[in-house]
Formats: C-alpha cells, sequence, structure tokens
C-alpha cells in the first residue's frame, strides 16, 4: 500500500463549540491507483486530504505512507516525507506569485537540496510535458487558469513522488480546460506508475479514474 | 542550495512585486526609515564630535597637554623649571618641560594698523603671528611687526617707574592655530625674545609639559602633581607648584558637549527605535502576506526551522539594507558637507570657523550592526508566529 489510513478523526473549533469533521474515516491506496473522494460540500473531503498529506494532524488514527507512520514522526522527517513522497495539487492552483512556473516547479526539487541544474533540468522536462514549456519564465498572474493548474499538477509531481493528492485539481477552470487537466492527470498516473487521490465534484474526472469512495458525515463509504 | 532558497524566498517576500506593490512600498519605506535613522544618528556624532575634536586639537595644537603652574600667578623663573625638569626626568610618560612666558601687549604692522596680541615666548620656535591678527595689521611671513610692552619696570630717581619697550621684529610665518581667539590675538615668539620685549631675563608665567606618544595626558598630569607635592611637602614646604592637564581648562566645556551629545544621541535613537517599530510591522505584514505560500512550501517539504529562517532572513534583509544604505548616505552626506556646503561658524562665539564632520568609523559599524542585530531580534515573532501557524490552516483559510 502506497497509503494507508485508519480511523481518522478531525474536529475544529474549542472543545465546547467542536465540530467533527471526520468521524473515524479509513482509506488505502495501492500503487498506480488512482481514486476519487467524493462528497458534498463541506464534507470533509480537503480536511481528509490534509490529514493524509500530513498538514493537519488528526485528533485521533493513523497515516501510513509507504509503511511509514506519517504523524509519529519528527517534524523535520515528516516535511522530507511530504518533499519526496507526497504531492499536492490545489484548488487553487497556490503557485508561489513572486516566482516564474520554471521555478515553482523547481520548487521541490531546491527544497530537497539539489543543485539548481539538476532542478531547471526537471522543471523543464516536466514543463515541456505538460505543455507550457513555452510559458517557463512567466509568472503565475500572467497565464491563464489551466496553465497554472498544470504548472501545478507539474510541481506535484517533480520530485517523482508515491502519491500525490489533488484538492479538486479542476474545480476552478471551465470545462474544456478541466477535461484537458483531467486528461492530463490519468495521463501521468500510468505513466509513473503513481498514484492519485483525487477529492472532486466532478463527476467527469470521477469516471475516468480507477476507483471512487464517498465521504459522508465525516466517513468514507465505497462506491 | 538550501540556504540560497531561503535568501532567495526571503527576498522576493520583501521584494513582492508579482500581485502587489504594497509590500515593496511598505519594504521600501520600512527600509528608509531605518536608513534615516542610523544616517542621522552617525551624522550627529560626526558633527558633535567633529566640532570636539577641533576644539580639543586647537587648544592642544597651541598649548603644551601639561601645564604646570603656581597658584595665585605669581610668577615662575629659570631655578623652577629646573626643579620641574628634574622631578619630571623620574617620570618616564613625559618627555619635555618647557619654560612659557605670556603677557599681553600691542603690536602694529601695515603703517595705521594697530591691535591688542597676546605675545607667547616658549624656547625653540620661530616667530609666528596668528592668521587673523596678521590680516588685520596687513602683514605676512618677512614683514616687519613691532611690539610695543609697558611691562618693563625700571627704578630710578624718580622712583619705580615704566618703562615702554618697542621690539621691532621679522614674521617668519603666519599661522593657522586652529582657534579663532589664537589666529586673532596670539603672536609665538621665541622665549628670549619674549623676555627682551617684556624686560624680564629670567621670568616665566607658566610650565608646559608634553607626553611621550600615547601616553594619557591626564595620567602624566596626576603623577607629576603627586612628585611635586611630595617634593615640597617631604622638605617641609608648602605647596609650590601644581600640574594639571592643559584640557581641564575647559573641562565644563567638554563636559556640557558631553551632555549635549548624549541627549541628541537619546533622541535620534528614539527617531531609529520609531523605524524598528515601524519595520516590526512590516514584517508582520509580509509575514501574513505570505502565510499561504508557507503553507504550500510547508506542505512541499520545507521544515519549520527553514520558515523560521526565512522569517529572520526577512528583517535581515530589511534591516541589513536599511542600514547598509544609512551607513553609505551618513558618508557621503558628511564627505559632501565638508567639501562643498561646509558649515560656516561665527568664530568668535564657537573658536573656529567651519564646523567638521569627521566621520566615526567604529561607532557607524557599530550602530549599523545593533540596527541590523535589532532588526533580526524583532523578526523573531513574526517567525514564531509562522511556526505556530499549522500548513492547513494556512492553505484552507487563503
Amino acid at each position: 500500500m502506497v497509503l494507508s489510513a485508519n480511523d481518522i478523526h478531525c474536529s475544529y473549533g474549542s472543545s465546547d463549540a467542536s465540530i467533527k469533521v471526520l468521524k473515524g474515516a479509513s482509506i488505502s491506496i495501492k500503487t498506480g491507483e488512482v481514486v476519487a473522494v467524493m462528497g458534498p460540500s463541506g464534507s470533509g473531503k480537503s480536511t481528509l486530504l490534509h490529514a493524509l498529506g500530513l498538514l493537519e494532524r488528526p485528533c485521533k488514527g493513523k497515516v501510513l505512507i509507504c509503511g511509514e507512520d506519517g504523524w509519529g514522526l519528527s517534524s523535520r522527517r515528516r516535511a522530507e516525507l511530504r518533499n519526496r513522497k507526497i504531492g499536492f495539487v490545489f484548488q487553487f492552483h497556490h503557485l508561489l506569485e513572486e516566482f516564474t512556473l520554471k521555478e515553482n516547479v523547481m520548487m521541490p526539487c531546491l527544497i530537497a537540496g539539489e543543485t539548481s541544474e539538476e532542478a531547471t533540468q526537471k522543471a523543464e522536462s516536466l514543463l515541456e510535458r505538460v505543455g507550457i514549456i513555452h510559458r517557463s519564465s512567466h509568472f503565475p498572474s500572467t497565464v491563464s487558469g489551466g496553465e497554472r493548474q498544470r504548472a501545478a499538477i507539474a510541481r506535484a509531481i517533480i520530485m517523482k513522488p508515491e502519491i500525490v493528492l489533488a484538492d479538486e485539481p479542476t474545480g476552478n477552470l471551465d470545462s474544456k480546460t478541466s477535461l484537458e487537466v483531467e486528461k492530463l492527470i490519468m495521463e501521468l498516473a500510468e505513466e509513473g506508475n503513481r498514484s492519485f487521490l483525487l477529492a472532486t465534484h466532478s463527476h467527469d474526472l470521477a469516471g475516468a479514474v480507477h476507483r471512487k469512495v464517498f465521504l459522508n458525515s465525516g466517513i468514507i463509504k465505497k462506491s | 542550495m538550501k540556504q540560497k532558497l531561503l535568501w532567495a524566498l526571503a527576498r522576493r517576500h520583501v521584494w513582492s512585486n508579482a500581485n502587489s506593490t504594497v509590500v515593496r512600498m511598505v519594504s521600501i519605506l520600512s527600509m528608509a526609515g531605518i536608513a534615516i535613522g542610523v544616517t542621522s544618528l552617525i551624522i550627529l556624532q560626526a558633527f558633535m564630535g567633529g566640532f570636539t575634536e577641533a576644539i580639543t586639537t586647537g587648544l592642544t595644537k597651541m598649548n603644551p597637554p601639561l601645564h604646570i603652574y603656581v597658584p595665585g600667578g605669581t610668577y615662575m623663573d629659570d631655578f623652577d623649571l629646573g626643579v620641574v625638569q628634574s622631578i619630571a626626568d623620574e617620570i618616564p610618560q613625559i618627555s619635555v618641560i618647557q619654560g612659557i612666558l605670556e603677557k599681553p601687549a600691542v603690536v602694529s604692522g601695515a603703517p595705521g594698523t594697530v591691535s591688542g596680541a597676546m605675545v607667547r615666548g616658549v624656547t625653540g620656535t620661530e616667530l609666528i603671528i596668528g592668521k587673523d591678527i596678521a590680516r588685520e595689521l596687513g602683514v605676512t611671513a618677512g614683514d616687519e611687526i613691532r611690539i610695543a610692552s609697558t611691562a618693563g619696570v625700571e627704578i630710578s630717581g624718580m622712583g619705580r617707574v615704566l618703562v615702554d619697550t618697542i621690539a621691532t621684529l621679522i614674521i617668519d610665518s603666519v599661522g593657522d592655530f586652529g582657534i579663532e581667539e589664537y589666529n586673532s590675538s596670539l603672536i609665538v615668539v621665541p622665549l628670549n625674545t619674549a623676555r627682551g620685549i617684556f624686560r624680564a631675563p629670567d621670568q616665566l608665567t607658566s610650565l608646559g609639559g608634553y607626553v611621550n606618544t600615547g601616553e594619557d595626558p591626564v595620567e602624566a598630569a596626576e603623577l607629576l602633581n603627586s612628585a611635586l607635592y611630595q617634593e615640597y611637602v617631604g622638605g617641609g614646604w608648602p605647596v609650590y607648584m601644581s600640574c594639571i592637564p592643559y584640557l581641564s581648562f575647559h573641562g565644563n566645556l567638554f563636559k556640557a558637549l558631553g551632555l549635549e551629545r548624549i541627549a541628541m544621541t537619546i533622541v535620534l535613537a528614539l527617531i531609529t527605535v520609531v523605524a524598528l517599530l515601524n519595520l516590526s510591522s512590516a514584517l508582520t505584514m509580509i509575514a501574513m502576506e505570505h502565510r499561504r505560500d508557507i503553507g504550500v512550501m510547508r506542505a512541499m517539504g520545507l521544515t519549520p526551522n527553514a520558515v523560521f529562517s526565512v522569517s529572520l532572513l526577512r528583517g535581515l534583509l530589511l534591516g541589513g539594507t536599511g542600514a547598509g544604505f544609512g551607513f553609505i548616505f551618513s558618508w557621503i552626506s558628511i564627505f559632501v558637507v565638508n567639501r562643498y556646503f561646509p558649515i560656516k561658524l561665527d568664530g568668535t562665539v564657537y573658536w573656529i570657523d567651519v564646523l567638521p564632520g569627521v566621520f566615526p568609523l567604529t561607532t557607524a559599524l557599530i550602530v549599523t550592526f545593533a540596527t541590523i542585530f535589532v532588526c533580526v531580534v524583532i523578526s523573531i515573532f513574526p517567525a514564531i508566529s509562522a511556526l505556530s501557524s499549522s500548513p492547513s490552516k494556512a492553505l484552507r483559510y487563503e
């Protein structure tokens, strides 16, 4: 298993007015598997992804990434695990505005301590792959939404992570661009035998994945 | 590479031009505030220090650092000089003791000119006249001046009578003594010439002592004074001669200047404190502006320590650039003022004609590095705040 989460509980707010978002969610993802998490707004899809991606510590439960207990590690080791094993794609791309698309894509390599030359080479090759090499020196604010999301996807996979967590990757795109991004995600998953966990509302995207699960009332139900 | 990345992140954050010019403007204003604070502090030290130094130099240039005198104003003579010389020989800090005869006289130069002057006789000198009195008398090096004195006393059948002496002398050089008071009234002549003018063949008004290079005149004066005291008290005599450092004659002036300098330094340091507070809010604003970016970076694997470092580097970058500019601006300002816009003073009031700015390198470096250090310290709060915020929270609420 690339990712395995068991009995994840998450809540927000103080103990008096706490909102329980996840009430024992469990999920497992195999290598190369593309899974879609579906559910209504506010059902906790983003919270689940953040907990699985080691960004939000769950109140209870265990997250294993390639067999390692993510939340049992030191913060430094956890950061390293995020850098090397997990890729993130956000709904609003979340590219760093002060950096060009190429620099954004290079960022995980630079964080990992790779040289600028190595990172540049990898970033250019990925930008070529996702079809935006001509925009490599552009800043995010000067390119289209689809191009930004492609750059965000390239950034998520540059470290060849075991799993990519994508939070509504097409949620902010028009239908044509959504289809292109969906196609790209499926191609990349196949090319790298890479696992994807996609939180989405899109039935088109959900229709293309290997497996769908539903998040309702804080619990994951199989399709 | 990682350090390079952290610097790049900090630099882009403070110079952000991607989606908002506000951050860049805030950064520029914060740096300008720091630069102005540092510049004003250094310039203050340069001119206050320059003023004190010019006066000190002027006073010490024309007066030996040790002043040996007889309290009460009684004249001394060559015997006293010999006594002091023999005592000073035992004090390694002191190099030379010389006799001084200084009295007022009337001087004339070019036809129709006349002026009051202070004639000072010392050994081993030529005739030097202050530049302002030389101008007043219309004379220069090689010209003749006549010095008239009424100090001579003769006994005649009429009893004790004052006798005029008029000496005609050739000026060897016109001197800039550094202080307006000396330039406008002092004429330095050989001791024997002065004794001739004042008809006082053995007389001295005071003694002057010089110290070896690097020695402290205050310490040397204390040693000599103590030795003189022992000499007289040990021999059963009342204390006759005393020694003080020459600058202590003007001790109150230097104390007043020192107090003024402290007060102005405090006022200008407060301006720098205001600039630092402004920087603190700018850093907080920049941290808030980039909260989401830090969340994204953490998602990509940036460690909490690295996040902390980026926040500190922002402070270092803004503070370092501001303080660095302040250091450079102050140097340029002092140079330009000295060279092109000298600050004129009324020499009769301030002793010197031009206020000199002396770049205080050590003080400037201390001010600059202290400011940078404080900038880094005040960036700790936003750094801790960035650390305590979970990446998920930063991403979710943006």
